[in-house]
């Protein structure tokens, strides 16, 4: 999943000020909390930095245009997180799915009385339609599980060109069945992202689909001025009886962007006027977030939401082969001077593993040192059986961002400590992961960042240590520390297909930790996301599969 | 004159096609790759070719130039034969990141850096002159120090510092303001007018300085001319002497500067206080169009900016000959 990068505006140094104006002589109104149920009617607002890059459901692939999506279109399968806990449900589908042939054959049966927004009722075959249409090369941006998984998705080309996809069969016009290249037993947790969805093929526009998109949800499009504006009004059609997920709370979500974060920051703070029924989807600017997290007067609406998401530091194991010399890195880095770049405790807790704390897969363990500190004596001690080896590596980074800037000085302090000495290169932070993803980058080490698009380690390892990809994809890498173990590329395709939950989940945990063992990359923080609201939003669920504060069941207060 | 106001435009459209040529050639030369932007962040090599073709980057950059210049005349065809989207003449391409057109994009986002640049020039150039005329008459004395000071002040302030601190002060503690926004004059003056009034004073606060200081100087040479002593010895009243005289011919380079501010004012360049408030013009669409690497947008408002740029230029040459009799335009 992408997310717009937590990144440091222009205004850092202003706002820190006027902030800290605020810290003092703030709000001191009671925000009036009651524990009682929702109330109906208002407008919430939506601050935002920046549109959508899309909102068309097959074409959005950041945290922040999926949760919009949650508004108004229905997935096959969505989460239920009101508990507190993600638990996979039904959403247009009456249940999670039924597996077949080993998992290869899926089969939902959708809900009758769910309606579009002109009261006509979605159908199979227009799941069938949405989901062909992320194969057009019109339809850019999504991501790629349909292409990868459905039979004969590699060399589809979309529905404009006058064919359909023979693997995804509609027997009638509530059953939808999906015929896969291989076993896929979490195949119902990708049909919760918003691709999985019906487009009616008479109100599809094609690429200017996200101003058009046609709801199935609760709200609908009542105007869209990109980059501007987005307005969102109830779908009279939409059935509460149909729906496990959402409520139809308030009268309109209103959508404004362009706003400078620490703009957004200051009103939401201040919390006054508009800002009291305010609420933000990127999360707190990084100069913000300390004095934020500290603010003891807006604790009741701030939202540390604890992502499927994991920081790191890629080591490229073709460019440092040398395996004491990338053990000798993970002992140390001191990771309390990195979480300090991305503005502390606040941002998450020290990472061991690649896999994130209540994804499915996870394992504890800590093969390197036990204080995040670092462990000096060891480090030094694998530089000693190293050869000591004056070595001079390369470190890149987003260029112009100082929570970037900050983490390439602690990693270069930390690296100094054992005779390295690091060179950062900064990289344009609009073009970062387009050039550490391509192959022809020199770099020995990056900076990354993952989060996982639901929470299983099938969406991290696989897309992050298969080594086979370096050679298929050259342009679009993800193995950012050029990992191609062959025992390792086989426990990946060995734990994709297994079909026993329990059994997988003990594979992924034994390959985080054999990755681990090769040293390929230095676990940094598991990531959280935070985001305040004002005083009078209800009813937010922290939606920790797609790390944002879910819209589904808000309101306002009277 | 209008012979030179034809010669004039001629050479501005060559201008405008000399920006066009260089802003496409720069933009391919530089290490950007539109194509896997769009594509998402798992993109495989066949579908990087699908969205290559998809946004017409698969042609010759020769070929993609002929085809942007020839939709600047007849239009431009796009997408796949069922869902094709025709976009009309003068057709300035459309854009990679939003699937809509450039030109219509510019028209809507054109009334709000209008709004913004000619409410605070208005206010900044009068105040300015003002300003400069009074600290010039009475050089050395309170109220040129305090003229000067107060706008050597205003334009050492950051602009981000000033637009947050305003923001705080009137909509953020005391709510004396709504949230700076823009709406259309023609729906609503009174909000038009009320959601500006930060912007503007933002803008007058960073210009101001400059017209005084530019008014003073310029006025101060010109009260030292002999015309002018020889004014005041015909015993016409030192108001005739100061506006009349003195004024008319101080203004000239004033005129000049504030052709080229208001030009690219109007041309989106301020993106620092659009961002700040919010209120997205086409500054802010320039600056996401370079990090989005969207090459129609790019080519579209770098058009616009140097045409305004161009125009006003001319405006100046023209208000030149009639403001000063001793230029002849021909």
């Amino acid at each position: 999943m992408m997310r717009r990068t937590r990144s440091v505006a222009l205004l850092a140094s202003a706002t820190a000020l006027v902030l800290g104006v605020t810290a003092c002589g703030g709000s001191s109104k009671s925000t009036g909390t009651s524990s009682g149920g929702a109330t109906k009617g208002g407008t919430l607002t939506v601050l935002n930095k920046a549109d959508f890059d899309h909102i068309d459901p097959q074409r959005t692939y950041t945290t922040e245009g999926s949760s919009t999506d949650l508004e108004i279109i229905r997935s096959l399968t969505g989460w239920d997180e009101s508990s507190g806990t993600p638990k996979l449900v039904g959403d247009l589908a009456t249940d999670t799915g039924t597996p077949s042939n080993d998992a290869k054959t899926w089969t939902f049966h959708l809900r009758t009385g769910v309606k579009y927004q002109d009261g006509t009722a979605v159908t199979a075959q227009d799941v069938k339609y949405g989901v062909e249409r992320a194969f057009s090369g019109d339809i850019s941006g999504g991501p790629s599980y349909a292409q990868s998984l459905l039979v004969g998705g590699a060399d589809y080309k979309g529905p404009y060109t006058g064919k359909s996809l023979d693997s995804i069969q509609t027997p009638d016009a509530n059953t939808i069945v999906f015929n896969l290249v291989q076993s896929s037993a979490d195949f119902n947790e990708t049909t919760a992202m918003p691709g999985w969805s019906a487009v009616p093929k008479a109100h599809d526009t094609g690429a200017t689909y996200d101003q058009h998109v046609w709801a199935d949800g609760p709200y609908q499009i009542q105007s869209y001025s990109k980059g501007k504006e987005l307005v969102l009004v109830k779908n009279k059609y939409w059935d509460q009886s149909t729906d496990v997920i959402r409520q139809q709370n308030v009268d309109e979500i209103d959508f404004k962007f362009g706003q400078d974060e620490a703009a957004i920051d200051q009103a939401l703070v201040a919390n006054t006027g508009s800002a009291q029924t305010s609420i933000q989807q990127w999360p707190i600017a990084g100069a913000d977030l300390a004095t934020i997290a500290n603010n003891k007067s807006v604790q009741d609406r701030y939202y540390k939401i604890p992502a499927p998401g994991i920081n790191y530091l890629a080591l490229n194991t073709t460019r440092i082969t040398n395996i004491k010399v990338r053990q000798a890195i993970e002992y140390a880095i001191d990771k309390t001077t990195v979480r300090g770049a991305f503005g502390g405790s606040a941002y998450g807790d020290y990472a061991t593993t690649m896999l994130n704390p209540g994804m499915d897969g996870y394992t504890k363990f800590n093969l390197y040192a036990t204080d995040p500190t670092g462990d000096l004596a060891k480090a030094q001690a694998l530089m000693a059986q190293a050869g000591n080896p004056k070595l001079t590596l390369s470190l890149a980074v987003e260029g112009g961002v100082t929570t970037q800037t900050h983490f390439g000085d602690a990693v270069k302090a930390s690296l100094a400590k054992i005779g390295i000495t690091v060179n950062i290169t900064p990289i344009d932070a609009s073009n970062y992961f387009s050039t550490t993803s391509n192959t022809k980058n020199q770099y020995d080490m990056t900076w990354q960042d993952w989060i996982a698009d639901w929470p299983n380690a099938s969406t991290v390892l696989p897309t992050l240590f298969n080594g086979k990809q370096i050679t298929a994809s050259p342009q679009s890498n993800w193995d950012a520390s050029y990992l191609n173990d062959p025992s390792i590329n086989a426990a990946l395709q060995s734990a994709t297909t297994m079909t026993d939950p329990t059994a997988r989940n003990a594979a992924w945990g034994a390959i985080d930790k054999s990755i681990a063992e090769q040293a390929a990359v230095v676990p940094l923080m598991y990531m959280n996301f935070t985001e305040l609201s004002g005083s009078k939003v209800g009813g937010v669920i922290k939606d920790t599969v797609l790390a944002e504060p879910s819209l589904v069941r808000v309101y306002i207060k009277k | 004159m209008l012979r030179y106001l034809i010669r004039r435009l001629l050479a501005a459209a060559v201008i405008l096609l000399v920006i066009s040529v260089i802003t496409f050639f720069i933009f391919f030369a530089l290490p950007s790759n539109p194509a896997l932007l769009a594509c998402g962040k798992t993109c495989s090599p066949s579908r990087l070719v699908e969205i290559k073709h998809s946004l017409g980057l698969d042609q010759s950059i020769y070929t993609q130039y002929w085809e942007f210049f020839k939709g600047l005349f007849v239009g431009r065809d796009y997408g796949d034969a069922s869902l094709l989207v025709h976009c009309h003449a003068p057709c300035l391409g459309i854009s990679f990141q939003t699937d809509t057109p450039v030109l219509d994009t510019l028209l809507q986002d054109f009334p709000v850096d209008l709004s913004l640049a000619l409410g605070a020039a208005v206010v900044f150039l009068i105040l300015g002159v003002s300003l400069g005329v009074l600290a010039a008459v009475r050089k050395g004395r309170a109220a040129d120090k305090v003229a000067v000071g107060a706008a050597l002040v205003g334009v050492s302030l950051q602009i981000y510092f000033v637009g947050l601190l305003l923001m705080y002060v009137f909509v953020d503690k005391f709510s004396i303001l709504p949230t700076p926004n823009y709406t259309p004059i023609t729906q609503d003056p009174v909000a038009w007018f009320q959601g500006l009034i930060l912007p503007w004073a933002t803008l007058v606060i960073l210009f101001l300085a400059l017209y005084t200081r530019l008014s003073r100087s310029s006025m101060l040479e010109v009260m030292g001319e002999d015309y002018i002593r020889t004014a005041r010895a015909k015993g016409l009243s030192s108001r005739t002497v100061i506006i009349k005289h003195g004024l008319r011919a101080a203004i000239t380079p004033i005129v000049t500067i504030f052709g080229m501010d208001l030009g690219s004012l109007i041309g989106g360049s301020a993106v620092i206080t659009e961002s700040v408030f919010g209120i997205n013009g086409i500054g802010k669409l320039a600056v996401d169009s370079v990090t989005n690497s969207d090459l129609p947008v790019i080519l579209g408002t770098t058009l616009f900016a140097a045409t305004f740029i161009v125009l006003a230029n001319v405006v100046v040459d023209m208000v030149y000959g009639i403001i000063d009799p001793r230029v002849r335009l021909a």
